[in-house]
């Protein structure tokens, strides 16, 4: 044990400020690097004071064996035969959870250590410092583990190529990333990354599925990702204090702002990737809660609370929007992720067996009205033969601002929203489609940031894409024909309590 | 609205992964927080520990159960999450809302 507590010293090691003298505020802080919101001088933000405390020597010593404990488990499965004996829409999941998470873990560490350089005491750089490290570790060890896979399931080199093509769900997750960190300024960062995406967001993706993992029986991903999320709850810490100095200097609506911004843009993506792998992807016998259920306990109830201590309040699309989409949102994304299964660099689960459909209605009432009549003409074209009809010939609309496709009709069809219009908005000329309300609202918050992109339809008409065929999209996506997304258990889900196709012949 | 709903509840999220740490932090809770109902529900991969309102856990308590001294710092490989906010001292962790409403 250390002669000293740690409190006799932390502060003097942790919290060294001064005043500038050589340069000005400004050239040390530039806005685009820290954007202070008007709270000047600098001093106001020097008593931002971290609530989760940690020595840079404990920093070392937990993390050391958090990566002898993962790596442990990594190194004992390695030679076993538990990934092939998973379940392929298990398998899914995770090919599906590298790509988009490996690479944006790695592009986590620029924002963290942006705030390390730019966070406006010492105290948050560093804490920040940390965070980069952190996020190293996660980058790392999230590119390690698939790479360990790969002679078991070849794609799961996505885990590292992913964010380097232009498949769509890359550009979705890209779009949002550098939003958030890659392309934000220190102190939006700490509210938009740590507080809304890291206290909020990750503990669904990070925890709910170590949840399944462990009734899965996938100890691997399990056991890998409920550490990393160790690691997100200290560092996800720098929230509070950024919101509570804003909120002190009378600048709550900006940071009520902030996290109405991307709290909307985060729960786009991980209805996207979560809502499918525990709804569709994880099988049925293993599923420890829907992933409403988990939304709401991580999200609607947990970080409302959180958020709320503050002297925050639900968003202005809370009632109207978010909840509402808790039932069906996710739904009409994976109907249109499975029909556009080949642009995807993972096999989608149907996951509407029987029994699946009998679960689904359960945890979401109505489903078979709104969204299993989908299936069933799916179904029906699977049983004639005709796997053609449930192939693409051509794209959805995207939405110019979470580049997800526009899943409007299924929304007005499941008696959720008014038009099954989606929104349109002219800006200088040109003309953008969202998704949702919100989506457009956080366009007119700052055109400037978001008009200059263009959605992979966007580019498909003009002309950027060549040859303009599903063909030539899929080559432009980097997905090869070995590549590309196919059902996960070859239409199994289709004939189950059916004839198998041929037997009326035999 | 269910009382689940209206209770504000804190406390930790621990790592299923990390069974003897898991066992000891529940123990501690229990001890630490005696006038309190404390509600564990284990979810294999988390475990969700929470009491109404505030949630202590000591360095003293956690050190005893383990029957070793631990510094407080080493929670938290086990500390996947957390309801409520956190405050942090040499010898203990609470967590808490402060928000009646």
């Amino acid at each position: 044990m250390p002669a000293l507590r740690r409190s006799d010293w932390y502060d003097l090691a942790r919290d060294l400020n001064w005043n500038l003298s050589y340069v000005t505020e400004d050239e040390a802080f530039p806005e685009v690097m820290s954007n202070n919101y008007g709270i000047t001088p600098n001093e106001k933000w020097w008593g931002w004071d971290e609530p989760y405390k940690v020595s840079y020597r404990e920093y070392v010593h937990n993390q050391h064996g958090k990566d002898a404990s993962v790596y442990s488990v990594n190194s004992v499965i390695a030679r076993s035969r538990m990934f092939e004996e998973l379940d392929p829409g298990w398998k899914s999941a995770i090919v599906a959870h590298y790509g988009a998470i490996a690479v944006p873990e790695y592009l986590a560490g620029l924002g963290e250590s942006r705030m390390g350089r730019f966070g406006r005491a010492a105290a948050w750089r560093n804490m920040a410092l940390f965070g980069t490290l952190d996020e190293t570790r996660h980058g790392q060890i999230q590119t390690y583990f698939p790479y360990t896979l790969l002679d078991k399931e070849p794609r799961m080199d996505w885990a590292h190529k992913a964010l380097h093509t232009n498949e769509w769900g890359a550009i979705a997750a890209r779009h949002l990333f550098d939003d958030m960190f890659t392309a934000n300024d220190a102190v939006s960062t700490a509210i938009q990354l740590t507080f809304t995406f890291e206290t909020g967001f990750t503990n669904l993706q990070f925890l709910g599925m170590a949840a399944d993992a462990m009734e899965v029986g996938d100890l691997d991903f399990g056991a890998l990702i409920s550490s990393i999320q160790t690691d997100e709850s200290r560092h996800a810490q720098q929230g509070e204090p950024t919101v509570k100095i804003l909120v002190e200097n009378g600048y709550a609506d900006v940071a009520q702002r902030l996290v109405d911004h991307m709290f909307w843009r985060s729960w786009h993506v991980f209805a996207l990737l979560t809502g499918l792998s525990m709804d569709y992807y994880t099988p049925l016998e293993h599923r420890s809660h829907s992933f409403k259920e988990f939304m709401q306990e991580w999200i609607v109830k947990q970080f409302l609370d959180q958020f709320r201590d503050f002297g925050l309040e639900p968003s202005w699309y809370w009632e109207s929007h978010f909840l509402p989409e808790l039932d069906w949102y996710h739904h009409a994304l994976h109907l249109g992720v499975w029909f556009w299964r080949p642009t995807v660099w993972w096999n989608p689960d149907a996951g509407v067996s029987p029994a699946e459909r009998e679960w689904l209605e359960e945890k979401y009432p109505g489903w078979n009205d709104t969204f299993g009549v989908y299936w069933d003409t799916i179904g029906d074209n699977l049983r004639r033969g005709e796997e053609t009809k449930t192939l693409p010939e051509t794209f959805p609309m995207v939405c110019n601002m979470c580049q997800i496709p526009v899943v409007t009709p299924a929304g007005f069809r499941a008696g959720k929203l008014e038009s099954p219009e989606p929104q349109i908005h002219i800006h200088e000329g040109r003309q953008y489609v969202f998704c949702s309300e919100p989506c457009k609202w956080v366009f007119q918050l700052n055109p400037a940031r978001f008009a200059g992109h263009t959605s992979v339809v966007d580019r498909f008409l003009g002309g950027e894409i060549q040859p303009p065929t599903i063909p030539g999209a899929l080559e432009w996506m980097g997905l090869s024909p070995e590549e590309m997304g196919q059902d996960a258990t070859n239409y199994a889900w289709a004939f189950e309590g059916f004839e198998a196709p041929g037997a009326a012949a035999s | 609205m269910t009382p689940d709903a209206t209770t504000k509840m804190v406390g930790p999220v621990i790592r299923g992964a990390d069974a003897e740490m898991a066992e000891a932090i529940i123990e501690a809770i229990e001890i630490d927080n005696p006038d309190k109902e404390i509600v564990v529900d284990d979810r294999r991969g988390y475990i969700r520990v929470s009491c109404p309102g505030e949630c202590r856990i000591t360095r003293q308590t956690l050190s005893e159960v383990l029957d070793h001294d631990v510094d407080i710092s080493e929670i938290e490989p086990a500390l996947s999450a957390f309801a409520g906010r956190i405050r942090m001292t040499d010898d203990a962790i609470v967590w808490y809302l402060e928000r009646e409403d």
